[in-house]
């Protein structure tokens, strides 16, 4: 059972969200932490170190100067004008930071001069929580994005450990590009965190929208209600009107946020939040649950 | 006709498309059936695009799968490929035997 959590935009409290669901399954659960752009997974759960290994970028494409022969043929075959040639025009380059490594160039290259390479572009590691759970996590060095290549080996990292009926919470990068798409495929079920704001629900909504094209569950859990009703109903609405169940509704409280510093989830906060996303929590995983018997 | 389904271990529907290691092609009119490695599953963004083109070149009119992104399906509909659901984990036999 795969239950990605995932909100179109950061800072929705989905990493949190996330957290707190590992923390209610207990130490069977999976957590893989795709939002490697900000991969606060392993602070929010205080993680321990476990394994890590290199994750490889690539290929990504370079021209050998020695095999070039300028003949420029390369360039118009660039899409994205990623190559470059100086005044003499003697020898031709690829500048990095534009070419988007789709290899097109080198079908056009009489010499081969233009060749793939791979490089260490981050960690892949997995770790130990203290509440028990496993996570999966990828730290990039800077400069380099979340690909879709780099999800997917975290889910598959996931799926590997996974010893057959683990719950796997997979924390979605933001946004609805290749990465996104990479964390709902294979999912059970979609949860979407939705930051009770204008651009929270639109944001919710165009991911919804492609999740429901993946033709997957959506569940939802409206974040910092209390703050604006009018804004509270206008989602209430929406989510109906996509016939999407709300699982809960967690009003906004300074002290979600104190919570994080200690070995503690929003489960543990004393107080009406707490219950409520304690509540929330539970309402996801007996869903899980009727979707794993039927 | 040509039937295409991605799988991972080549015997079961693998539940992911551009990523899955590897794509069976099954010809309805030799009962042929070949496993392909994906040679886009290491490509950092778009392995459903090139995986639905790479399709699309080895003659595939069909696809099968559990579940397509979207970018994949406006590939593979633009390509003129059909596309059908069947559920991840299915026997490829199972699914072909069904088509
Ligand atoms: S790999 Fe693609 S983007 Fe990069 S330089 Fe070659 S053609 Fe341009
Ligand atoms: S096509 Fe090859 S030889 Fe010609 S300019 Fe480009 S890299 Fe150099």
């Amino acid at each position: 059972m795969t239950i990605t959590v995932a909100s179109g935009k950061g800072g929705a409290g989905k990493t949190s969200l996330a957290a707190a669901l590992a923390a209610s399954v207990g130490s069977s659960c999976i957590v893989a932490d795709c939002d490697v752009d900000a991969a606060n997974g392993a602070i929010a759960l205080h993680a321990r170190l476990r394994e890590s290994g290199p994750y490889f970028a690539g290929p990504g494409y370079r021209i050998e100067p020695s095999l070039c022969i300028g003949c420029g043929r390369c360039m118009p075959a660039c899409r994205f004008n990623a190559i470059r040639t100086d005044k003499t025009r003697r020898t031709y380059l690829i500048a990095e930071e534009l070419c988007e490594r789709c290899g097109a160039c080198t079908d056009h290259c009489p010499v081969d001069a233009i060749q793939g390479f791979t490089k260490e572009a981050g960690r892949l590691s997995v770790s130990d929580c203290p509440l028990g759970m496993t996570l999966i996590h990828a730290e990039l060095v800077p400069g380099e994005d979340t690909s879709g290549k780099l999800v997917n080996q975290v889910r598959r990292r996931a799926d590997t450990i996974n010893p057959g009926n683990a719950i796997i919470i997979v924390d979605a990068p933001p946004g609805i590009g290749c990465p996104v798409i990479a964390s709902l495929s294979g999912a059970d079920i979609v949860l979407l965190v939705v930051d009770s704001t204008i651009s929270g629900l639109r944001d919710s909504l165009r991911l919804s929208e492609l999740a429901a094209g993946m033709d997957k569950r959506i569940i939802a859990i409206i974040n910092k209600t209390g703050l604006d009703e009018e804004i509270d109903n206008k989602i209430r609405v929406a989510m109906t009107q996509s016939s999407i169940p709300v699982m809960g509704e967690i009003p906004f409280d300074p002290l979600l946020r104190s919570v994080e510093e200690k070995d503690l989830t929003w489960i543990d906060v004393a107080g009406e939040a707490g219950l409520k996303a304690k509540a929330a929590v539970r309402a996801v995983l007996e869903y899980a649950q009727m979707q794993m018997i039927y | 006709m040509k039937l295409g389904i991605p799988t991972d271990d080549g015997k079961t529907v693998s539940g992911i498309f551009g990523r899955a290691n590897s794509f069976a092609v099954y010809d309805t009119d030799t009962a042929e059936l070949i496993v392909l490695a994906n040679e886009g599953i290491g490509a950092e963004h778009g392995a459903g695009t090139g995986a639905a083109s790479f399709l699309a070149e080895q003659g595939v009119s069909k696809v099968l799968a559990p579940e397509l992104g979207p970018k994949a399906l406006s590939a593979l509909s633009s390509a003129g490929v059909a596309v059908a659901r069947v559920e991840a984990g299915t026997k490829i036999l199972e699914v072909v035997r069904r088509a």
